[in-house]
């Protein structure tokens, strides 16, 4: 009797387990900021749980090829995204933020 | 005694967990959906977007508040996504856009207020947009609209009528000319796609109907076939399950077939229909897995096939979705 019970309850823990699983664990999203330097400037890249999400070589929202010309530019361009996506927000970058991000650098 | 109880509490446990473990047995459609990026957060509908290589662009839409203009690039290969120059023209929703050589185009639509006409290029190699020549038919939202050996053709949709002409745009010249008006039904919301050079048109509503009739345009003639109808029309029984008819749906192609799912028809869809060419007959296929959606944005690789954002009711939806086309899902949905 008590084998069966115990068999009976790892099957049912298994099972408990493997729908929580196929079901999907709660939306737990761990967001992370880096900045990485390219030839010609600096660009950021949004990981979420470890993988790139967002990969951004270039200055976003402006007609331009062109990197972030230093870190700290990149980092508060980066920044913004992540603040953003934490609160669930819009998180794309407009050129007024460009223009603000750029304004109070210098 | 106590054990007994115990053995019948697990055993009531069982069965209410074991039904959901069940697999789906008789109606198993070929396809298998795939949630292929975590990313929350491009919510919006009525997005348009085009497809350059292995990358899959979207620009303008709609999030229940406010009409967009950013645009972003999904790396197909990296799975993630790159925010690029944002659209310079009036932010909109339900525009249309296609590419033609390598570069994408985005013309008319809807800001809230005005219909739209304005036609616009975004060359990808200096990641600019350029204005071009209008849209010389009226002003609307909803058209439909395809790149196809070498040229860009929009047509049909909503100007406070529903509409059926066409117009082609020749990159090379900046110069739009009319082309001959897509047969049977006016149309808004409909679904394109382009196979070997030649260019499918087909769902979309006409007052109130969810017009039936199927177009195939060859750009070197310049002519308009008609297709076999996608509802139940024909005493063959191919027809007899076609539950294609939708507004608002998407297509995308993998291997020279094409699919169609999502959109709406009185409620939102998510089944989903394959299309051959060759023998010009649809296939059910396995239904979307997200949360069935209309007015959604899809990627087209021509091997790779995505679907991006959308709504249902009021929620705007922010995942992408792929469909692998060969294999089978086991799970029931």
């Amino acid at each position: 009797m008590i084998a069966s019970c115990s068999l009976l309850l790892l099957v049912l823990i298994g099972l408990l387990f493997y729908r929580s699983g196929e079901m999907g664990s709660p939306d737990r999203r761990q967001l992370e900021l880096q900045t990485f330097q390219l030839e010609d400037g600096w660009g950021y890249k949004i990981r979420m749980n470890r993988k790139v999400l967002i990969y951004q070589p270039t200055i976003p929202s402006i007609d331009t090829m062109m990197s972030f010309p230093n870190e700290t530019s990149a980092k508060a361009a980066g920044s913004l995204v992540l603040e953003r996506l934490n609160r669930n927000q819009d998180f794309s970058i407009t050129k007024d933020d460009i223009k603000y991000l750029f304004k109070q650098k210098e | 005694m106590k054990q007994k109880r115990l053995l019948a509490v697990m055993l009531f446990l069982l069965l209410a967990v074991l039904p959901s473990c069940k697999s789906d047995d008789d109606d198993d459609l070929i396809g298998k959906w795939y949630r292929v990026s975590d990313f929350d957060g491009l919510a919006r509908y009525a997005a348009s977007s085009f497809t350059i290589g292995n990358k899959g662009y979207l620009v303008c839409g709609y999030d229940n508040k406010k009409c967009l203009s950013d645009l972003w690039v999904y790396d197909i290969e990296m799975d993630s996504w790159t925010q690029l120059a944002s659209f310079p023209g009036t932010a909109r929703h339900t525009a249309v856009a296609f590419t033609v050589n390598e570069k994408g185009y985005l013309g008319t639509g809807y800001d809230k207020e005005n219909y739209l006409k304005d036609f616009w290029e975004y060359n990808p190699a200096g990641n600019t947009w350029e204005q071009k020549a209008d849209f010389p038919g009226s002003a609307r939202y909803g058209a439909v609209g395809f790149g196809v050996a070498g040229k860009g053709y929009i047509g049909c949709g909503y100007d406070g009528n529903y509409l059926k002409d066409f117009y082609s745009f020749n990159p090379s010249t900046n110069a739009w000319e009319q082309i001959i008006s897509i047969g049977g039904s006016k149309r808004t919301g409909a679904t394109s796609f382009v196979i070997n050079d030649e260019a499918y048109v087909c769902c979309g509503l006409n007052n109130g109907d969810y017009v039936n009739d199927f177009w195939k345009y060859n750009p070197s003639t310049g002519l308009w076939t008609q297709l076999r109808d996608i509802s139940d029309t024909s005493d063959d029984d191919y027809d007899d399950d076609y539950n294609i008819v939708r507004t608002n749906g998407v297509a995308f192609v993998i291997d020279g077939a094409a699919y169609i799912a999502c959109g709406e028809s009185g409620s939102v869809r998510s089944d989903t229909w394959k299309y051959s060419p060759a023998t010009d007959l649809w296939e059910n296929v396995a239904k979307f897995k997200g949360t069935a959606r209309t007015s959604t944005a899809s990627f087209s690789s021509g091997e790779r096939g995505f679907i991006v954002s959308g709504k249902s009711s009021t929620l705007c939806f922010d995942d992408i979705w792929e469909l692998h086309p060969y294999e089978y899902d086991d799970d029931d949905y």
